[in-house]
């Protein structure tokens, strides 16, 4: 009853050359065509798509391929009555894409285009009396929710003052979520997933609290994830995946492990998954690029030192330029 | 209402569709009899069962089922149990579904015991099930809580756990799932808050309390021959969190008096003397290997030592696993460290090479394991650390020894001296020279550092030594054989001005 290490192999002839320029080709043209049906159908997505699209952009110095006033007018009619921001106008609003506006608004600098107070009365509804968050009005719980609510706040510079949440129930909620192998789940009791983990380390360092977490114990788990082909799964025993790539890599950096895998071969990984031809990034190599997917590898770049890109910060995956800019400062443990 | 199907039929994800049912279903109740709703929310499990059917990992999906059985009138958990059963079947990782197993289980009070028979199933059928372990991890301290520490495990059924582990990593020993349980069951809980030193001065009269933990605020019990005092505890960091605690003493000592002044925090305490003809006092908590060590009780120790043989089997069977070496160091070091030293350091060398890309993990356990033997050996009422030669790749513990003067780091494979040395607030001397440093941002902010060594190292970058502007009592530095050196126009005048 062996188990097979579930995992891909790198052909030969994979590139490994960094296609820059491709990718911003990729990433202007996608959604040009709006009757295309792809383009419709991922609607319900539409505000964090932008985001992938734009930020993905920005940390190609590219930015400026985008019109940036289409976008910020789209940005602003996402936000409802109550605060929160929809995916699109016609659909409800979520944390989600609230946090995913208000990158894309800082990336801009144009947050005075919004209600701020608004969205932050918004954010501060949403928790409940255990601490953790709702997504939406429909008390749906996820740790990944706790994540939305605390970097929006933090983009917004209402962590610390005036802040509407309550800091201390917050990061007890998120600790009760936390597993015996030192990762964190959905909710209490849920089992550790690297989307997760990724949230709640990040959520506790937007807070200055990671030394809850035990970052030798979460670290190998986490070192762990990377397989023979470079690239790293999300789970014990799942493929690898370009997208959970970044989590775990972000995670790492966070708690200061980034040389605890092998970075060359996650490096490898990813430029494998590049489209030579369309440009754009797919989950591994061989399958269909998509914005999300390119945006995840650009950054896990970015992190591994990729020169021809800005620097990325690991907790909000936005270039470190604009987090430098409103001066937010959070904890990082210490890489030796 | 058919439209929204269509919708989601083609695309579960859609949010914004189920929250148009969940509407619908709320307006229908205030509309529609009891046996009417029944079964339109049958009807809705029915769809919804279908959608799952072709996106079982729908975050949308699976909420929508919770709303709808929260929303019944008599809900059928039996029939919802069965479902999990079959979405397990079909993908026992799946993670969604465990997760409403864990809402039908919750709403249902299916008992805990009953939920540790359905891993034991999965487990039986198929040891190489991370989820299950998981689960298992969660339910166990549950049932069979272990009276000092109600995350673990009463002692027997640890044993008997630990049998289940074996067994799987006996039939599969690449098997990472049992690897990873077997080493949280060996585990210990939260390590406990102590003080590990006091420092006390005379003039002006003040104490320094270290802690083991971090903390947001301290409010520790400190006495002077035995009279409680009131106190205002500071942090001397500017971290939010503070290992170093600052108190004034209003009273203050009589000139040429001994006195004695105690701290206690929850069930830590430490005394210091202060002599009659002294200016400033301190104590160390002596560290001793239990501190770092992961288990607790000496039944326990046999346990671990039943462990280290079955593994040492283990590795005979399979030489060159290095789930079961890494698990052979880990047992080794928590059975007797200073029997095994030379094994350990041989198989973690061997572990760089058989799974080289986790190879820097090894070599800080290395030296993790290096710098405790010395801590451990030292006496550190004589303020001298000396971990040099030592391979190291990473300096940790610091928080232990904040009574240091003098600390050596030279020799060893450093890249780095990022963590805060803050903490050594009375650290004069500090050698690093002959290592590989590049960056020396953990040396901000050292009150009492005189003298840094940084002789052959790898500083290129000049503004490095910016941070060293905060140490306010640095007389003298060296810096020979650093690219910097070579590059001598770009180094400014004033600091070879300041510098020797
Ligand atoms: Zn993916």
């Amino acid at each position: 009853m062996a188990t097979l290490v579930k995992d891909v192999s790198l052909k030969q002839e994979a590139t490994k050359n960094f296609l820059q320029q491709k990718h911003v080709e990729y990433l202007s043209s996608y959604g040009k065509d709006k009757n295309d049906y792809e383009y419709c159908m991922t609607e319900y997505l539409r505000l964090s798509g932008i985001f992938w699209g734009l930020t993905a952009l920005d940390l190609l110095h590219s930015k400026n391929r985008l019109c940036e006033a289409d976008i910020v007018e789209f940005v602003v009619s996402c936000q409802k009555e109550c605060g929160g921001f929809g995916p699109s106008p016609r659909h409800d609003d979520s944390i989600l894409y609230t946090l995913s506006a208000i990158q894309v608004l800082c990336t801009y600098d144009k947050l005075d285009k919004i209600d701020v107070n608004k969205a932050v009365e918004y954010i501060g509804k949403l928790q409940n009396e255990d601490g953790s968050f709702s997504g939406d009005k429909w008390n749906e719980i996820d740790t990944r929710f706790s994540f939305c609510a605390v970097a929006s706040l933090s983009l917004l510079g209402r962590l610390w003052d005036n802040c509407p949440i309550n800091h201390e129930k917050c990061v007890l909620f998120i600790l009760s979520c936390m597993n015996f192998d030192g990762g964190f789940g959905c909710r209490p009791c849920s089992e550790s997933h690297s989307g997760q983990i990724y949230c709640c380390v990040g959520a506790l360092a937007i807070l200055g609290e990671l030394h809850h977490v035990d970052a030798n114990l979460l670290g190998w788990w986490l070192c762990e994830r990377q397989l023979p082909s470079g690239g790293l799964n999300g789970r014990p025993e799942k493929l690898p995946d370009v997208c959970y790539s970044w989590w775990v890599l972000s995670t790492l950096q966070i708690l200061g492990k980034l040389n605890w895998i092998d970075n060359e071969g996650l490096k490898l990984f990813i430029l494998a998954s590049q489209d030579d031809e369309t440009g754009g990034i797919a989950d591994r190599p061989g399958d269909i690029v998509d914005p999300f997917h390119t945006l995840f590898g650009i950054a896990g770049l970015s992190l591994l030192g990729e020169p021809d890109l800005k620097q990325v910060n690991p907790v909000f995956c936005m270039s470190q330029s604009i987090i430098d800019k409103l001066n937010i400062k959070i904890q990082i443990l210490p890489s030796q | 209402m058919e439209i929204t199907k269509l919708l989601l039929a083609a695309n579960s994800d859609y949010s914004s569709m189920w929250n148009y049912r969940k509407n619908a279903f709320l307006h229908l109740k205030t509309l529609k009899n009891e046996d009417e709703m029944k079964s339109m929310f049958d009807n809705e499990l029915q769809f919804i069962e279908s959608c799952l059917r072709n996106n079982p990992k729908s975050y949308g999906c699976w909420h929508h089922r919770c709303f709808v059985m929260l929303h019944m009138m008599k809900p059928n958990w039996e029939r919802e149990l069965q479902l999990c059963d079959l979405f397990l079947q079909f993908d026992e990782r799946n993670f969604h579904c465990w997760d409403y197993r864990r809402f039908v289980t919750n709403h249902s009070n299916v008992p805990h015991e009953k939920e540790i028979e359905v891993t034991n199933k999965i487990i039986a059928s198929n040891f190489s099930n991370y989820s299950s372990w998981h689960y298992r991890s969660k339910l166990l301290p549950q049932v069979y809580p272990d009276p000092t520490d109600s995350k673990r495990i009463e002692e027997k059924k640890l044993l008997e756990e630990l049998e289940l582990v074996q067994n799987a990593f006996f039939t599969d020993p690449n098997d990472q799932s049992a690897w990873f349980y077997h080493r949280w069951l060996l585990g210990r809980g939260d390590k406990e808050q102590y003080i590990v030193s006091l420092i006390v001065n005379r003039s002006p009269p003040s104490v320094f309390c270290c802690l083991r933990k971090p903390v947001k605020m301290f409010n520790g019990t400190l006495s002077v021959d035995d009279t409680t005092q009131t106190v205002d505890w500071t942090s001397s960091m500017s971290e939010r969190y503070s290992h170093l605690w600052f108190c004034k003493l209003e009273d203050g000592f009589k000139k040429g008096q001994q006195h004695t002044v105690s701290c206690e925090v929850e069930s830590s305490k430490l005394s210091c003397c202060l002599e009659e003809n002294c200016q400033k006092a301190t104590v160390c908590l002596p560290i001793n290997r239990e501190m770092f060590q992961d288990h607790t009780s000496q039944a326990k120790l046999s346990v671990l030592e039943d462990e280290l043989n079955s593994c040492n089997e283990l590795n005979d069977l399979e030489p060159g696993n290095k789930w079961v070496m890494l698990t052979l160091v880990l047992l080794m070091r928590a059975v007797s460290p200073k029997q095994h030293s030379e094994k350990i350091s041989t198989m973690l060398d061997a572990l760089t090479e058989i799974d080289s890309q986790r190879k820097r993990y090894y070599l800080d356990l290395r030296s993790k394991y290096a710098i405790e033997d010395c801590i451990v050996e030292t006496n550190l009422n004589e303020n001298r650390l000396n971990i040099s030669g030592m391979k190291l790749t990473q300096i940790c513990h610091l928080e232990l020894v904040p009574t240091l003067t003098h600390l050596n780091i030279s020799h060893n494979c450093l890249q780095n001296l990022t963590v805060p040395f803050a903490n050594l607030f009375c650290l004069e001397v500090l050698e690093a020279n002959d290592n590989k440093i590049t960056n020396i941002s953990g040396l901000k902010d050292v009150p009492n550092l005189k003298s840094i060594n940084l002789d052959s190292n790898d500083i290129s970058d000049v503004k490095q030594f910016e941070y060293l502007k905060t140490c306010r009592c640095l007389e003298k530095l060296s810096i020979r054989s650093n690219p910097v050196c070579e590059s001598e126009k770009q180094f400014p005048t004033t600091f070879l001005l300041h510098f020797q």
